[in-house]
């Protein structure tokens, strides 16, 4: 469990998933925004917004 | 053996599959990341790609990257999971939609139009409603029902508007009716609407499920907020399924699917399924199972 908080809507979660890394790209349960875990500093994930307007993200 | 992953961002898909590695395969896989950042390619130079992998999983969630890094490190002579063939047959709704009824596969009818006034007629000879889709795209981005003449109307003007090609070219399909109430509709306990989701990995249906639909919304894709839960593999699945996946020559794919009064239907095929919708709904260890398959089809 990992403390987050949405830098766009500032909605603050807890992540389950422990094994988050930095780097690693996560989604806002919130607001949908594409962000970034720029750190981990122990049970708190540092997160900035990451532009993906005009990209052709998907699977 | 060695693998390399294919990335333009980490992403859980990525993750996951770095630490089943290492927790499943500590002395049989060796996993590398390429982040397509830094590729740099001399396309005219057969030789200017070499490394020590012995297959590659694609896994950016660019789908242009995808499509080219696919092909350009087979070029070099590497197998990649997803191929060049497979991406481009997914990746694209237009040419998925034609394989899948070049292949007797249950498809939505389909119609494609070049100007909105040809989409308005087969909007009309469809009926309403219809659901309009861009050709390329995932996560439901820009995927709309039509269901009157306003609606229609307005949303096909605002795609002669939007300014690139792609949106131009109208795909127009039959709105399937979900089992299910929708969410305006929807009483405590009762059945929500719900599409289905396979993950084929290989000749296997590795797992799949129901996805809802998105409270307030008419789609049910997991990243909109769509809510998941397993489904019990049927044979009548696992036959549709396959039959998609061989279809696009696909070794591991998503297959989207919908319960109709006359069975199941292929909606979409995706060529680089993310999982973790998929692995929190069923428990099934997807990472795992995607290695334990490389390992199988990999000779050293």
């Amino acid at each position: 469990m990992a403390k987050a908080e949405c830098p766009s809507c500032f909605f603050e979660w807890d992540a389950d998933d422990a094994n988050i890394i930095e780097g690693e790209v996560i989604t806002c349960p919130d607001c949908g925004a594409d962000l970034e875990v720029a750190s981990k500093d122990g049970e708190t994930l540092k997160l900035e917004k990451l532009d993906s307007s005009g990209e052709d993200w998907g699977e | 053996m060695n693998i390399g992953i294919i990335i333009n961002q980490i992403t859980f898909e990525a993750r996951e599959l770095m630490n089943a590695a290492t927790k499943y395969f500590p002395s049989d896989i060796k996993i590398e990341l390429f982040k397509n950042d830094d590729f740099k390619f001399d396309i005219t130079d057969e030789n200017d790609f070499k490394t020590d992998v012995d297959v590659f999983l694609q896994r950016s969630i660019s789908m242009t990257r995808a499509v080219y890094t696919s092909f350009i490190i087979e070029n070099y002579g590497y197998r990649v999971i997803s191929s060049h063939e497979t991406l481009s047959l997914t990746e694209d709704k237009l040419i998925t939609t034609s394989i899948l009824k070049k292949n007797n596969i249950s498809t939505p009818k389909t119609m494609i139009a070049f100007t909105k006034e040809a989409a308005l007629d087969a909007v009309h000879e469809i009926g309403y409603p219809v659901i309009i889709k861009p050709v390329s795209g995932s996560w439901g981005r820009l995927v709309h029902v039509l269901d009157n003449e306003h609606a229609a109307v307005s949303n096909l003007e605002l795609r002669e508007e939007l300014g690139t090609v792609y949106h131009k070219i109208y795909y127009l399909q039959e709105y399937v009716h979900k089992p299910g109430r929708s969410m305006d509709q929807y009483i405590e306990g009762d059945e929500v609407a719900r599409d289905i989701r396979a993950f084929v990995i290989g000749d296997e249906v590795a797992s799949a499920m129901y996805r809802y639909e998105v409270p307030n919304d008419w789609r049910s894709n997991v990243t909109l907020g769509g809510k998941a839960e397993a489904y019990r593999i049927t044979t009548e699945l696992e036959d549709i399924a396959l039959k998609a996946a061989k279809a696009v020559k696909g070794e591991i794919v998503g297959v989207d699917l919908m319960e109709t009064s006359k069975g199941l239907v292929v909606v979409e095929v995706n060529g680089s399924p993310q999982f973790q919708g998929i692995m929190k709904a069923t428990g099934i260890n997807i990472p795992k199972r995607i290695l334990e398959y490389v390992i199988k089809t990999t000779k050293k």
